[in-house]
């Protein structure tokens, strides 16, 4: 017995290369397998669809994709998921960032794939509007008119020019939050907060925010008291948002990757407990 | 007068802004206020350029070790910035799709990035592996909490749960019953109880109709967990935040709080 317990406390002492190699396969080997293992939808991504799907052809819909590429993991899939969305239902989008050039970069990368599978046009289906520094500044600005923080479109050319402005904007020729019937905010930090704090609570423009699994509880408070109409949280939330479109992308694929990495993390923290218990008991 | 016209400034705008929120007829003038925000937010940028630079080549100047560090970051600040500017006068606009900017912008910069925050995992992993223990009330529902969500937010995650609840089960059902054996009396019949208890938890896990329904009950369950006691403990914070945010406004605008002058 007293062999078993020295093998049990060595559990506690496996060198630090050794978990860091367990990781890389966890991740990388499932990754080369296109597998999709369905699993239940949790009800805040439930109601992220609804609300898009209840939208009609032509609605508009804002995303502003505030994460870089240290996020894009999580957050690259929601985007592209919910652009197959918008562009089958035949909605127009608007897309900004707040997130310097590296949320500009991720988000016209997305853009640009989605809407080449569906075939839309840019100016006529949807613009990209930039960047602008200010965050709050931005958004409370947007609520007069698009175009006074957006004068010129990433392209630099005024938004004004494009078809799409025109069939968009209100009669009075002005576009702003009026116009639009759902913001989606893809955030990698803080800044869904303030869409939560401006954007719906002053002006009441409906908000679905798609986050990291790390940022995701913060953002549960706003979900139950419906201040955000759903939510998108980590990878879970892109799986399980293509899983409601019936499309395999890379979150479907990545949560395999995911079930992977977790149970070795629980295996791991499971012999970490056993040597520890041993280790207790002996002494 | 070098403090006082900074104080005066910071109330007249602050209750302009906030009498602006609760007047939207007003919006034009808040408009152009948001519009001065974006310009105060350029000259902030650049201070902070200047004060990483100067910050640097101090570190450069003491020399030691951590210069090649600053070194680096100065390098790669200048060549980033002439670059861009190059690209700028070259193609209009530095992530024109032709702009080689754009290249070094996607396959320098942004793998770096990635790879900086893909460590993490392997931190993370390690980490948990050394620190989560259960020594503690508080750690072991820390524990348990983490490994229902973390199981539940995955797929096949409730399967694998069992699983180890089943191992977890046996080896404790074990322990117990091979300590019964060098007790006598209550001792012994307690310990064979206990341990009998534990094997017995794992017996209808065997009806597979029950596996089942115990499975599919783990990613509700980490769903729970998330919006309920998650819930709670995020809005006792986020209420803390905002009065605290809230009282700090207030001292900043009566000019009490000055550290933003120094």
């Amino acid at each position: 017995m007293n062999r078993i317990w020295t093998i049990i406390e060595k559990f506690g002492s496996i060198d630090r290369r050794i978990i860091y190699a367990l990781v890389f396969l966890a991740t990388a080997i499932p990754l080369f397998f296109n597998v999709r293992i369905p699993m239940p939808v949790s009800p805040e991504v439930k109601s992220a669809y609804e609300a898009m799907d209840k939208l009609k052809p032509g609605d508009v819909i804002l995303i502003s994709t505030d994460y870089g590429p240290s996020s894009a993991p999580e957050t690259q899939p929601m985007l592209e998921a919910l652009l197959t969305h918008a562009f089958r239902k035949d909605l127009k989008v608007l897309l900004m960032t707040h997130w310097r050039f590296e949320g500009l970069i991720m988000g016209v990368e997305g853009l640009d794939k989605i809407a080449r599978k569906f075939n839309k046009k840019y100016g006529e289906d949807y613009i990209v509007l930039g960047y602008r520094p200010g965050v709050t500044a931005v958004m409370i600005g947007m609520a007069q008119d698009f175009r006074n923080i957006f004068a010129t479109d990433n392209e630099g050319k005024s938004i004004e020019s494009y078809p799409m402005y025109k069939e968009i904007a209100g009669p009075d020729g002005i576009l702003n939050y009026k116009d639009v019937a759902l913001i989606i905010g893809l955030e990698a930090g803080a800044i869904g907060n303030a869409w939560i704090m401006i954007v719906n609570a002053r002006y009441g423009v409906p908000i679905i925010i798609g986050t990291t699994a790390v940022s995701a509880p913060d953002y549960f408070p706003f979900y139950q008291s419906k201040q955000l109409l759903g939510m998108l949280g980590g990878l879970k939330g892109a799986a399980d948002y293509e899983q409601l479109l019936n499309i395999t992308g890379f979150a479907s694929r990545g949560m395999v990757s995911q079930l992977a990495v977790h149970a070795l993390i629980i295996i791991l923290i499971f012999l970490g407990n056993l040597s520890d218990i041993a280790r207790r008991f002996r002494s | 007068m070098q403090t006082t016209l900074p104080v005066l400034l910071t109330f007249i705008m602050g209750m302009f802004m906030i009498i602006m929120f609760f007047m939207p007829q007003l919006g034009t003038a808040e408009s152009l206020a948001t519009r001065w925000t974006t310009i105060i937010w350029g000259f902030a940028m650049a201070l902070g350029i200047d004060s990483l630079l100067l910050n640097h080549f101090r570190k450069i100047r003491k020399g030691g070790t951590q210069a090649i560090h600053s070194m680096a970051l100065i390098v790669a600040f200048f060549v980033t910035l002439i670059w861009g500017l190059y690209a700028w006068w070259r193609y209009g606009n530095p992530f024109d799709a032709q702009s080689s900017f754009l290249w070094m912008f996607r396959y320098v910069y942004l793998p770096l990035d990635a790879t900086m925050f893909a460590l993490l995992a392997f931190f993370i992993a390690s980490a948990a592996y050394r620190a989560f223990r259960a020594r503690s009330m508080e750690s072991t529902l820390l524990l348990i909490a983490a490994t229902i969500v973390m199981m539940g937010r995955v797929p096949l995650g409730g399967v694998i749960f069992v699983a180890f609840f089943i191992a977890f089960m046996l080896i404790v059902g074990v322990y117990f019953l091979y300590e019964s054996t060098k007790y006598i009396g209550t001792d012994r019949w307690i310990r064979l109880i206990v341990g009998l208890f534990f094997l017995s938890t794992i017996v209808p896990l065997f009806v597979p109709s029950f596996a089942k329904a115990f499975a599919n009950f783990i990613p509700g369950l980490a769903d729970w967990i998330m919006q309920v006691p998650n819930i709670a403990g995020q809005r006792g914070i986020g209420l803390g935040l905002i009065l605290g945010s809230i009282a700090f406004s207030l001292r900043v605008l009566f000019g009490i709080e000055r550290g933003y002058l120094r």
